[in-house]
């Protein structure tokens, strides 16, 4: 009972950022359109300089990447804004941390697959009105309604999205999980120590190990990124770490006074 | 059965709760006194799980009550300070603690706050100090759990509302039998509902009987300094006020009226009066 209660809250209380992400997505489209639209009958018109030609066509899963990316950095921010008043409230209703930590995991895997099938609405969407378009004005521009990448398994890639989605969101929660529970100095010193680190592991890493840390980095980053079955289970052991670091965090989190 | 059993809070080197042991039966009105700092809102957060006890633990049946939501789905502890999201609105603070807590009175709910005047329109962060110990007083009383926890419920109420709280709670308390821990420092507006007290003081639970036992054991004398020096020899002495030539001495121990001269006046201890002697010990000697 109070795993769907604390859930339906959870899911409840980010309702409204969603619908306003879902929004300004719905506004980005309209612009792309309109921009597709002037591109197609002003700047590509005859006797203009600017040829478009049929490049349009190859490179339109980019516009997906577009989405994905804008959404993943939504939900990392999302992530982040996951924790303080829910675990305030859900403490007020008698809700333990372990039950507030799953519901959670249950809401960021909601969310990911819902903003997933918004991307791949807006996707269609944006696509059939091109094609609309075209059909109206004239058969140069052939856009296929190819969701992804060719070459690459559409289920695998759905998922993958859907994992990527989940990470970034719980990276953003473990995030703010970190900050309630450090004190005002923490707040300052551990991003000034990331910042530090970032800086000098490099150098530190080319001048005394001949790059060896940042070549297996990039090494491991190829590799997720090869295919989507690697990408997802890199992605997995990320949510494995962050998740298992949040709740290691949280499971003995106070409330902590808030006025 | 609610029970706390050597339960222990230290913040570093500062013990705020030493080796607790409290027994909370049903059905029954608690009142949980202590001076500032004296460890309540630390033994209700332990509790509650709000905060994890150092040591010891928090039992109902017999079945821990951290980090346990079946036993936390039986205790609702109204707390000093407000969880509710600053943002939500007063209607969705009672419809999502409904969704929490099924046995929650949504028409009551809505019947006591037209009483006190909440409006359930507005926003919690637009709520005044006391609107907003209005708002958890209306959640609390509307809860029907079988523990509701009342931590400083009056805090910012004026005498109206303090005084329709107080009428609310002994009428539903009437009507259908619950257990309410208080814990509060007005203790004058307490003493006639509660049954058995629990006074804490440094962290110690000084005492945990029924209120009416607690009054017996103690009365003061008041009449002559010499009168009253010579029959406070050898008694236990919580404390004397000397105005002038009168002195007034309150008496830890069962008043005997064979034993006390006609010249000295006794009267009882009301509760905090009571409370404050015994809270005052360690500084006055």
């Amino acid at each position: 009972m109070n795993f769907s209660t604390a859930a339906k809250y959870q899911f409840h209380d980010g309702k409204k950022s969603l619908i306003v992400f879902g929004i300004v997505m719905a506004s980005l489209l309209v612009i792309f359109l309109i921009l597709a639209l002037i591109a197609m009958v002003w700047v590509d018109a005859p006797g203009s300089v600017v040829d478009l030609g049929t490049a349009t066509d190859v490179n339109i899963w980019q516009y997906m990447q577009f989405l994905e990316v804008t959404s993943g950095f939504f939900l990392a921010v999302f992530g982040m804004c996951s924790y303080k008043e829910n675990f305030l409230m859900m403490t007020q209703n008698g809700v333990s941390r372990k039950t507030i930590f799953l519901s959670r995991g249950a809401v960021f895997a909601e969310v990911a697959a819902l903003v997933f099938a918004g991307c791949a609405a807006f996707y269609y969407l944006t696509m059939v009105v091109l094609k609309i378009i075209t059909s109206i004005i004239g058969e140069k521009y052939i856009f296929s309604l190819a969701f992804w990448q060719p070459g690459t398994n559409p289920i695998t890639s759905s998922i993958e999205v859907i994992i990527v989605f989940i990470t970034v969101m719980f990276v953003g929660y473990f995030i703010t999980v970190l900050f309630y529970r450090m004190n005002k100095a923490g707040k300052i010193a551990v991003p000034i120590a990331l910042l530090i680190l970032l800086n000098t592991v490099p150098l530190v890493d080319n001048m005394l190990n001949s790059g060896r840390i940042l070549m297996t980095a990039e090494n491991i980053i190829s590799w997720a990124a090869s295919t989507p079955i690697n990408g997802i289970i890199f992605d997995l052991i990320i949510i494995a770490v962050f998740g298992c670091a949040s709740w290691l965090i949280m499971r003995k989190a106070p409330v902590k006074r808030v006025n | 059965m609610l029970e706390v059993k050597n339960l222990c809070k230290t913040y570093r080197r500062n013990e705020a709760l030493t080796d607790a042991n409290i027994r909370f039966e049903e059905d029954k009105i608690y009142g949980l006194l202590g001076r500032n700092g004296a460890g309540k809102t630390t033994l209700l957060d332990c509790i509650t799980g709000r905060i994890f006890p150092t040591s010891g633990e928090s039992l109902l049946d017999g079945e821990p009550t951290i980090e346990n939501d079946a036993a936390l789905s039986q205790i609702y502890l109204m707390a000093e300070q407000t969880l509710f999201p600053e943002s939500m609105r007063v209607a969705d603070v009672m419809k999502w603690t409904k969704n929490f807590y099924p046995s929650f009175d949504m028409q009551y709910a809505e019947k006591i706050s037209r009483e006190f005047g909440l409006d359930p329109r507005r926003k919690v962060k637009e709520l005044s100090t006391g609107y907003s110990s209005i708002l958890k007083c209306v959640v609390s009383l509307s809860v029907n759990t079988k523990y509701v926890i009342f931590d400083e419920p009056v805090l910012g109420l004026d005498a109206n509302h303090r005084e329709l709280f107080y009428t609310l709670l002994l009428k539903k308390y009437a009507e259908k039998p619950f257990t309410a821990i208080i814990s509060t420092h007005l203790i004058d507006e307490v003493a006639n509902l509660i049954e058995d007290v629990i006074i804490i003081d440094h962290g110690r639970v000084m005492t945990q009987q029924p209120c009416e036992e607690l009054l017996a054991s103690g009365y003061s004398v008041s009449g002559k300094a010499a009168d009253v020096d010579a029959f406070i020899q050898g008694r236990n002495v919580l404390s004397i006020d000397q105005i002038g030539g009168l002195k007034t001495a309150c008496i830890m121990e069962k008043p005997d009226r064979s034993q006390i001269p006609l010249e000295l006046e006794i009267s009882k201890l009301d509760l905090q009066k009571l409370f404050v002697q015994m809270t005052n010990t360690k500084e006055s000697v």
